[in-house]
């Protein structure tokens, strides 16, 4: 088997005497797709900020395949390389696109940026890659010198996606991408993060609370319940067969259309 | 000739029980003592009546279902993996690369076409989008898909439309073994016969298959031995 990209050890978050989550334990390979659900307040937010480098977690380690010196713990990272971590092999997806964007730059500069702080300075190489990559999330081109508050919830998503995947990471987090917009909407975003992650072969941290989503997306799946994981395995096998009292409930929920 | 001699798949004393931990936890056994082996070239037929569990044991071999206690062995790239006790990333790569399964019904994915849903597993398998077009538009005339739906996402389709398009997206990758719930159940004569063709080619090419067909006419076309799933439990 390939060698591990991301593993969280024994993570723990606690808001005082809140919990976050508690012992969370999983690794991640490159190329897969992890799913993560749980009702809302279940700890799925704070779990991929701890593991994306947003947030320090209470206790436990996350460690990263970095490029040069192999597994690493991203919060003994000086802020600077981690920073650049974040910046190059990984990219983050948040649930309010506005989160994610720069609103009062266009369109094409919000995608070239990330490429120019990788070390991109030719204007044409920039300009050619961010059109390419505006057309592969189905922006049209005569959209990008307009600044991203003229777009609808679904594009501003897609220019997130862009944004993000321009620089190739190995590892994408991705928090509720889907919530908030329509179904159909909702579906054309599917489809395009299905493709990408299975062309570019990069892997996913998935935080949803949508299960069909999850079957759509995922290779595995992680359930979480009072911010701990309850059950993991096959996408497929947890949600025809899942064990826990909590996954079968949540399973057994689902209003069939 | 030594290829078709070889077991594939060795089911050692399966059993599956559901606990339904929201309905007072109560136990549904389905079945216990399961046990049997297919060899390439082989096509075990399981029999009982409805609600026996065949299509659990199915699921169970395709570890969509964990089970109880039991082994499901199969014969992974020339080494034996037990799919009961393996890591979901070994389960991953033995349904990518060696064992096939076909559902009762397609899982349409909204906004794919018919023929980029067919082709998708050899696309994951590395293959070239020509050529894997080129095999899925050979699979889906032959199994009567008009043209005219293939650029068309199969949401619409009729029953036995979807069902044809789920054995099209199975069938073209040259699984060595083969898992077929009820492929026939809601097809006319013409595509009956068509998929019983299909299954007997992968037989003859060494495919270890193990079937579900409530139809005589089907299961005496393909198979090769039968298994009652009824009697094994009882004898249990």
């Amino acid at each position: 088997m390939t060698k591990v990209l991301l593993s969280a050890k024994n993570l723990s978050h606690h808001y005082g005497s809140q919990v976050g989550c508690v012992d969370v334990n999983f690794d991640i390979y490159p190329g897969e797709v992890l799913g993560v659900v749980g009702e809302s307040g279940s700890g799925k937010t704070t779990l991929l900020k701890n593991i994306s480098g947003l947030l320090r977690p209470s206790s436990g380690s996350v460690k990263f395949d970095t490029r040069v010196d192999g597994l690493k713990d991203i919060y003994l990272l000086s802020e600077p390389e981690r920073r650049l971590l974040m910046r190059t092999d990984w990219g983050i997806i948040f649930q309010n696109a506005r989160d994610g964007l720069r609103m009062n730059v266009s369109a094409g500069a919000n995608v070239g940026e990330r490429l120019m702080a990788i070390g991109a300075r030719n204007y044409g190489d920039i300009r050619n890659e961010a059109t390419d990559w505006l057309q592969n999330v189905e922006i049209g081109l005569e959209r990008i010198d307009h600044y991203p508050e003229t777009f609808s919830g679904g594009m501003l998503q897609r220019l997130q996606i862009a944004r993000n995947l321009v620089t190739k990471p190995r590892l994408v987090f991705m928090d509720e991408p889907t919530s908030g917009l329509d179904v159909s909407v909702q579906a054309r975003l599917l489809d395009l993060i299905r493709g990408l992650v299975s062309q570019l072969s990069i892997a996913c941290v998935i935080v949803s609370h949508d299960l069909g989503v999850m079957r759509l997306l995922s290779n595995r799946l992680i359930v979480m319940h009072q911010g701990r994981v309850v059950e993991q395995g096959l996408t497929d096998q947890v949600l025809d067969d899942p064990q826990h009292p909590y996954t079968q409930l949540l399973v057994s929920s689902i209003l069939p259309v | 000739m030594e290829k078709i001699k070889d077991d594939m798949l060795r089911i050692d004393n399966l059993e599956k029980t559901f606990l339904l931990h929201n309905q007072g936890a109560k136990e549904l056994p389905v079945f216990q003592n399961i046990s049997f082996q297919v060899k390439a070239g082989e096509c075990l037929v399981l029999t009982g009546a409805s609600g026996t569990g065949k299509s659990t044991l199915l699921r169970a071999i395709y570890a969509n279902y964990l089970v109880q206690s039991g082994k499901i062995n199969i014969r992974h790239e020339d080494k034996w993996v037990d799919l009961a006790s393996a890591s979901p990333h070994e389960v991953l790569d033995i349904r990518k690369k060696t064992l096939g399964y076909v559902s009762q019904f397609l899982r349409v994915i909204p906004r794919i076409s018919t023929i980029d849903l067919v082709c998708e597993p050899l696309i994951e398998q590395g293959k070239l989008i020509k050529p894997a077009k080129g095999q899925a538009k050979k699979l889906l005339n032959k199994l009567s898909i008009p043209e005219s739906l293939w650029e068309l996402p199969p949401a619409t389709f009729s029953g036995g439309e979807q069902q044809r398009v789920n054995i099209a997206r199975t069938l073209i990758q040259d699984y060595p073994i083969l898992l077929l719930d009820e492929p026939t159940a809601s097809l006319d004569e013409n595509n009956r016969d068509a998929v019983i063709e299909l299954i007997n080619e992968a037989r003859n090419r060494g495919t270890a298959i193990v079937g579900i067909f409530h139809d005589k006419y089907v299961r005496e076309s393909v198979g090769t031995k039968m298994f009652n799933v009824e009697l094994a439990k009882k004898a249990a």
